[in-house]
């Protein structure tokens, strides 16, 4: 009995529990033991792992085995090593393993990273998680990014705020024209792009003043990139072309961007040099924009994508340089040149309610836009953490005009406007320590000017101009210029854990106007006087008093100024003998708040008191011919605002989950001292007035915007709201009367490249305006815009793609609906680096747009001759 | 990234730093994301950071990023003049880390040495992990490019699943994990309080910072250490003031940022190791 046992015993353990040891040495060619080798035993060469070792100090390993396979497969590895392999018995034994070094690189990786990063204040993005096949240019990658937003005309926003610097690398070579890069810096040459949030650009105030702003800095593969993209494209009809070249080099010193770009398909390459700059924080900036006083009738642009409707002719080439001339002391020069002849071919029907009768006029427009623009700008920035130096000057010319034909049915009316505009203005900051405080000096100084002319024939207004008979032609003149500058001197402590900032300024503004209206007939030529002429000079002069105090603990960060201005007003015109003076002293404090609180949610308020006050645009004396059907001045008292504002935002955002959301709500309440009315004489002339009396406009606005990105579906998903509601008083039949307006909003965005063969691109509005005058409801305006690309890659290197648009908007009688769609394919020869598109635009051939709008005492329908349908053909290289 | 080139660029810059600072024995490097809850009742609380993974010879050296980039700024520095500017722009340069250790481990021993400065002083504890067994499943799939296996093991209170790599043949991973027959590409506990995920493996080239040369390490055990954390957790301005740094407070202040502490610390949880 017992020797069954036993038997039966040992056949269990044969069968079942059949164990054997390997026990061994490993060396390597010279007979030195190896330790740490990894000593593994599977079934076969692919088996999973059955028992394995790790050999000793002294080379020695040791398994254990519980298996009952005949043979095993040994595999005995180690780093910089051959693996030995072989087929063994299973059985007790020793081995001694020798292994020889291998010459096989190991294989590196680098795990695509995750899509977003947070690295304390920066957020990480990797392009290579958010881009596909079709995507060229960083731009198009930017705008999958949850959080980050690119607007139609290009600028850039994070969380819903416009960002502070692009920078490239570090290096902010374009200031605010960054489209410029952003639309040409290839994809696959960015590794990342970081969001700074939070950003102090000046370092030496980086532990001084909080930035409640947020920077963006692009990160690319390789510390020397020279590349660039060029095309070249034709087609019809008309004759189509279009041409581009852009060589750029970035390296740790040097960056530069380089372009040529034109074109007559209605791609509107000004957008490349917008420039999205923002002012510094609290400061009155002058506006050097240009200004134009006299204007031909211009038709409405159609509210959807340029591409369909502009009829250009455009050339535009830009170069931008930067130096680092030593360690943190750049030289940057940027400047463009645009040369642009626009065509607006269309109509308008207005409607005027007199108050006997309705008036129809019907205005057949064609005009013709010539823009000759020259901007440019020298900067020189040392930014170290104990000195900061920025000087920046800038030089504009805009060589302007514009000639527009009008046709009512029975009169032609031709314009011709010589509006060149010119500006010079340089702008220094300067921050340097001296003992325990940081001294500021600012300096803003600058010279614009405008000789601007408006020739409209045959003659207008002939009842007030020419003893109501009719003349040929009507000459309107407009000389102004304006000298500014603005001084500041203050410096920055610290008491107490709180960064005080006191300084004072002056600043003045000059401003001359004079303007001449010339009859023009066949016999004679007369400059009218009186009335109808300005020589109007504008002297305003602004001190001021300022203390910034900011306080930062932990999770809290509170600043608050406190500016006391004193501003006066010498406004007089010699001719006219008018004159106009005022003083005023203001106080308008400005508080922000934030909390951060937590590691997601982020809150902040801010409240201010502002004062502005009219400029010479809204207050001259004499008759200003501003277009052909407007004759106007502003005869009255400078126009005084007073604004409370108030804001409050809640922020999330969890990069781990790639969920960002923003939620706003701001509230504005002004009050004016003047109420501007146009009033519709019986022969369909407006009447303007100013009527000084103090009235109130109130808007609230909520704002809420949420982006996240599905990681299993590579898709960004985007959705917003706004809602609206201000309300004004207006005059109306000589009384006061409250006008509302609320206006609702939704927006969805989709981009995904939800499988290897198709990516999908859709975006869409909608938005319903309603306005009220008094107890009446004036019709709601329903807008929607959607708009839907499908790319289908047929294969590695081809795409074909549909984009299709559609408008809708419920008040025009016909022409509800818009539909658009294009038809667009790509082939890139991939060994030569060469994409060759063929695209068909607007294929449904869609030729005019229809819009309508209503003001209190007229109805307006515009038509608008849109592109027609095209085929082009292009080539781009990207080197 | 932004770091490793102004490592880079410290190297070039500062050439006459001397060799021994630099070592050569390490050939590879890895990076692992390590992402982790520091509060476990609030998934709020996850955070993550790029821990760095040096190997050679035999040993390993693994650490968070900024740790070794904070090291190796100070290490650059150590041969400048020392003026309050310079210390300034170093202390602006060194990045923000959430762990101040130092793993090394010996392959083949399978001896695990963890070293932390606390308060000016370094401290060292050794684990031996030649008793903790990996259990191997047959479970195969794809990570980051490598075939990788499933292992399963305990430490320290938490269960973990492995995902290993034979085809890089260390028998090492992050943490402290050791022993598997490769590398581990992927360890998470079975809560996911804890994870690290392989991001890069590379070949070394050029030799890196050797950031712990040249410190007198403490001896001690993992008990007695964490009982010196303890105590400088529940008070860290009296274990400062111990070692002679003095403070000076408004009145109310320092009551202010105790509670402000300890309110935190009582966030804080989850550490990685509970037992």
């Amino acid at each position: 009995m017992s020797k069954v046992c036993l038997y039966a015993l040992a056949l269990v353990a044969f069968s079942g529990y059949a164990q054997s040891h390997l026990t061994g040495k490993v060396l390597d060619e010279n007979d030195q033991v190896l330790s740490g080798a990894t000593v593994m035993v599977s079934k076969d060469s692919t088996g999973t792992i059955l028992a394995y070792s790790i050999s000793s100090g002294s080379g020695e390993f040791k398994v254990q085995l519980d298996s009952e396979l005949d043979s095993l497969f040994l595999k005995v590895s180690y780093i910089s090593y051959t693996t030995w392999q072989q087929h063994i018995q299973n059985k007790d034994q020793q081995l001694d393993i020798q292994l020889s070094p291998s010459s096989e690189e190991l294989k590196e990786v680098l795990v695509k990273s995750k899509e977003i990063e947070q690295r304390g204040d920066t957020l990480n993005y990797s392009v290579s998680a958010f881009s596909d096949q079709k995507d060229r240019v960083i731009a198009d990658v930017l705008k999958k990014m949850p959080g980050i937003e690119v607007m139609p005309g290009g600028q850039i926003k994070y969380q819903g705020e416009p960002i502070e610097k692009y920078y490239i690398e570090g290096l902010d070579l374009l200031e605010g024209r960054y489209n410029l890069a952003n639309n040409n810096i290839a994809a696959k040459d960015v590794s990342q792009v970081q969001i700074l949030e939070n950003h102090q650009p000046i370092k030496m105030l980086d532990s001084l003043e909080f930035s409640e702003r947020a920077s963006l800095n692009i990160k690319l593969k390789k510390e020397v990139t020279v590349s660039g993209n060029a095309e070249l494209g034709s087609g019809f009809s008309p004759l189509l072309w279009k041409a581009k070249i852009t060589p750029m080099l970035f390296t740790k010193k040097n960056q530069a961007i380089v372009t040529y770009q034109a074109n007559n398909t209605g791609s509107d390459v000004s957008r490349e040099i917008r420039d999205f700059s923002i002012a510094d924080f609290g400061r009155e900036e002058f506006n050097t924009s240009k200004t134009d006083w006299l204007s031909i009738r211009q038709l409405a642009e159609p509210p959807f994508s340029q591409e369909r409707w502009l009829d250009n002719n455009v050339h535009l080439g830009s170069a931008n340089y930067l130096i680092r001339l030593k360690k943190d002391v750049d030289l940057k020069t940027n400047i463009s040149y645009l040369n642009d002849a626009q065509q607006q071919i269309g109509n308008t029907q207005t409607r005027f309610f007199t108050p006997t009768d309705t008036i129809d006029l019907t205005e057949n427009t064609n005009n013709d836009l010539f823009r000759s623009t020259l901007q440019s700008k020298f900067i020189l920035e040392r930014n170290t953490s104990d000195n900061y130096l920025k000087n920046e000057l800038e030089i504009n010319g805009f060589w302007d005009s514009q000639r527009g034909a009008i046709n009512t049915g029975n009169t032609q009316v031709q314009q011709q406007l010589s509006n060149p505009f010119s500006v010079i203005r340089n702008k220094l900051r300067f921050l340097q320590p001296v003992g325990k405080q940081v001294v500021t000096f600012r300096s803003n100084t600058g010279y614009t000017e405008a000789n601007q002319s408006l020739n409209v024939s045959p003659g207008q207004f002939e009842a007030s101009l020419n003893d109501g008979e009719a003349y040929q032609e009507l000459q309107q003149t407009v000389e102004t210029n304006t000298f500014f500058s603005d001084n500041t001197a203050g410096f920055t402590k610290r008491i107490q854990g709180v960064t005080v900032s006191p300084e004072l300024g002056v600043s003045v503004k000059n401003q001359s106007l004079g303007s001449q209206i010339t009859i023009i007939d066949t016999d004679r030529t007369e400059t009218l006087g009186g009335d109808f002429q300005n020589n109007l000079d504008f002297l305003s002069t602004h001190f001021y008093a300022t203390s910034k105090f900011v306080y930062k603990k932990g999770d809290w960060n509170v600043r608050l100024t406190t500016p006391i201005n004193l501003r006066s007003f010498d406004i007089q015109d010699t001719s006219l003998q008018e004159n106009q003076n005022l003083s005023r002293v203001t106080f308008e404090p400005n508080l922000y708040v934030r909390n951060k609180i937590s590691a997601f949610w982020e809150t902040s308020i801010s409240a201010n008191l502002s004062n502005d006050f009219g400029d010479m645009q809204q207050l001259y004396f004499g008759f200003i011919f501003n277009n052909y059907r407007n004759l106007q001045r502003y005869n009255s008292p400078l126009p005084e605002n007073f604004s409370q504002n108030y804001f409050w935002r809640l922020r999330f955002r969890n990069p781990l989950k790639s969920i960002f959301a923003n939620l706003s709500y701001s509230f504005n309440q002004t009050k004016r001292n003047l109420l501007y009315s146009n009033q519709i004489g019986l022969n369909a002339a407006t009447i303007f007035e100013a009527i000084e009396q103090d009235n109130f406009s109130n808007s609230h606005r909520i704002k809420v915007k949420t982006s996240k990105y599905f990681r299993e579906l590579k898709t960004t998903l985007s959705l917003g709201s706004n809602f609206t509601i201000s309300n004004r008083e207006q005059i109306l039949n000589g009384n006061l009367a409250d006008v509302e307006n609320q206006n609702l909003g939704f927006d969805l965005g989709l981009e995904s490249d939800v499988t290897d063969w198709l990516s999908i691109s859709y975006s869409g509005n909608y938005s319903v305006l309603q306005t009220r005058f008094e107890a009446r409801n004036f019709d709601k305006i329903q807008t929607q815009q959607h708009q839907l690309d499908l790319f289908f890659y047929v294969a590695d290197n081809q795409y074909f793609s549909v984009n299709s648009e559609y408008y809708y908007n419920n008040i025009s009688e016909d022409n509800q609906n818009n539909y658009f769609l294009n038809f667009n394919y790509q082939y890139t020869f991939e060994e030569v680096g060469i994409d060759l598109n063929a695209s068909w635009n607007n294929a449904l051939n869609t030729d005019e747009f229809v819009r309508v709008s209503n003001t209190d005492f007229s109805y307006v329908q515009s038509t608008y001759r849109l592109r027609p349908s095209q085929f082009l053909l292009s080539l781009k290289f990207l080197f | 990234m932004k770091f490793t080139s102004s490592i880079t660029m410290l190297i070039l810059s500062f050439a006459f730093c001397s060799a021994q600072e630099l070592t050569d024995k390490f050939k590879h490097k890895a990076t692992y994301e390590m992402t982790w809850q520091i509060d476990s009742t609030d998934t709020e609380s996850v955070q993550s950071e790029t821990m760095i993974f040096f190997s050679g010879g035999g040993q390993s050296t693994f650490s968070s990023e900024g740790q070794h980039i904070g090291d190796s700024i100070q290490k650059a520095y150590k041969k400048l003049e020392r003026t309050p500017q310079s210390f300034s722009e170093m202390r602006s340069k060194i990045p923000k880390t959430e762990f101040n250790y130092y793993i090394t481990k010996d392959l083949a021993s399978r001896e695990v040495s963890y070293r932390e400065e606390i308060v000016r002083d370094y401290y060292e504890y050794t684990e031996d992990f030649s008793n903790i067994d990996w259990r191997i499943l047959p479970e195969t799939k794809q990570i980051a490019g490598f075939a990788v296996q499933k292992a399963k093991t305990s430490y320290a209170g938490r269960h973990y699943t492995a995902w290993f790599t034979t085809e890089i043949p260390i028998s090492d991973g992050p943490y402290k994990f050791n022993g598997l027959p490769g590398l581990i590409v992927r360890i998470a506990d079975e809560k996911k309080f804890y994870v690290f995920e392989l991001t890069g493996f590379k070949v070394l080239k050029d030799p890196v910072f050797d950031t712990q040369a040249n410190e007198e390490y403490l001896e001690t055990d993992k008990s007695s250490f964490l009982e010196i954390k303890e105590d400088y957790n529940a008070n860290p301005i009296g274990a400062m003031e111990q070692t002679g740094i003095s403070f000076q407070f408004e009145p109310g202040q320092k009551e202010k940022l105790e509670k402000e502490r300890r309110a935190r610390l009582k966030k804080e949880n989850n550490p990685i190791e509970l037992e």
